[in-house]
């Protein structure tokens, strides 16, 4: 009986190194994959740039090869009541919502960002923010494609990948501002039930204020904890 | 399966049974871990709402002050901080976002002058900035903001 117990126990034992084996195997041809298979990864990076850009940049408008300015909503103005798309589609680089010091710094320079405080108001509404939210304008601007071509515009898309995005300002309690959202719908509804589309997403999110709502220089502490916004990024 | 031999087939079945945890321990150990990132990501939502906070409370206005620095000003000055600021700050984030927070204040040898909420848990993510401030005894001090999740 004896040696019939150790023989089992030599088969266990050669079993456990074979899985061992195994594992050690897989794990390093896995982790191989790792960069290429992480969408989820891929996703909440894409969403966390997106939102990063829109709060903290102010958005590039071409000017000349040397000069690139972030008073892009104002020349898109100019350019659109003129009827000139052509010089939107071409010199509008980057958009972001952030406002510019113009006033506090101008002898440092005039283009000094603000992040988290965002352009919204102006006159004829053409804000940033505004402006970003304005579908109707986009289409004319770029017609059928706008949502592509936005994209781009907020460093989302690339020539390798396409993404699908819904951007909003929301207030704290979740609920949106005004129309401020744009991209692709983020709900669906069949059978009067309401689905939400995207099945693998990332999301990120930045608080804000916009200087519609703030103005630092007369608003009191109470002004400003309520005219806290959230943006909201999803990717998919 | 009495006397000698059950007494060996249950040392075998103890042995297989002890090898057999141990391969598959090492296993799920070895394994990649995949749902690392989220959980950075987590935190890093967390860092930047922090970061968000602080920036607006700190915006600047034209007489070169913000909220945030005329506050510690104030605090330091009269050795009395109002809590006002960030009893609605964490109104917001508790209801809003179920988001809990603590402030502290430090001086530039690090001890704290100020300190708000409840202490912050292992895990919750903090943020600072420095705030300058005029005609008090030190020209800078830190304000560092820790949140975590409900």
């Amino acid at each position: 009986m004896k040696s019939k117990g150790q023989v089992s126990v030599d088969l266990l034992i050669a079993v456990s190194i074979m899985v061992l084996t195994i594992t050690m195997a897989s794990y390093y041809v896995i982790s191989a994959f790792v960069p290429y298979s992480g969408r989820d990864i891929d996703l909440q990076a894409s969403a966390y740039r997106v939102a990063m850009i829109l709060s903290e940049d102010g958005g590039l408008w071409y000017v000349s090869p040397n000069l690139l300015e972030s008073n892009w909503a104002e020349k898109v103005k100019e350019y659109y009541l003129k009827g000139d798309t052509n010089t939107i589609q071409q010199c509008l680089k980057r958009i972001g919502l952030a406002n510019t010091s113009t006033t506090y710094l101008t002898k440092l320079s005039y283009e000094v960002k603000i992040p988290c405080y965002l352009n919204g108001s102006s006159k004829y509404n053409w804000s940033k923010v505004n402006v970003f939210f304005n579908v109707t304008l986009w289409e004319q601007i770029w017609g059928d494609n706008w949502k592509e071509e936005l994209a781009n515009l907020i460093g989302l898309n690339s020539t390798v990948k396409r993404y699908r995005y819904n951007i909003s300002i929301c207030y704290m309690n979740g609920s949106i501002v005004d129309n401020w959202t744009i991209g692709y719908p983020l709900y669906m509804y069949r059978n009067g039930e309401k689905i939400f589309i995207p099945k693998e997403f990332g999301k990120f999110e930045r608080i804000v204020v916009v200087d519609s709502d703030y103005n630092p220089d007369s608003d009191s502490s109470d002004d400003l904890i309520n005219s806290l916004r959230r943006l909201v990024v999803y990717v998919w | 399966m009495y006397g000698k031999e059950g007494q060996m087939y249950t040392l075998e079945a103890l042995i297989a049974a002890l090898i057999i945890f141990g391969v598959v321990t090492f296993a799920i150990a070895a394994s990649p871990q995949f749902g690392t990132e989220t959980k950075e990501f987590t935190s890093l939502q967390l860092k930047k709402y922090a970061d968000d906070i602080l920036e607006i409370l700190d915006l600047e206005r034209v007489d070169h002050k913000s909220l945030l620095s005329e506050w510690v000003e104030s605090g330091i000055k009269n050795n009395n901080f109002d809590d006002t600021i960030w009893d609605n700050v964490k109104d917001n984030l508790r209801r809003n976002l179920r988001i809990m927070m603590h402030v502290e204040v430090l001086n530039p040898n690090g001890i704290i002058v100020y300190s708000y909420g409840p202490p912050p848990p292992e895990g919750a993510v903090s943020s600072f900035r420095v705030v300058p401030v005029k005609n008090v005894y030190h020209s800078a001090y830190e304000v560092r903001l820790y949140l975590w999740y409900v």
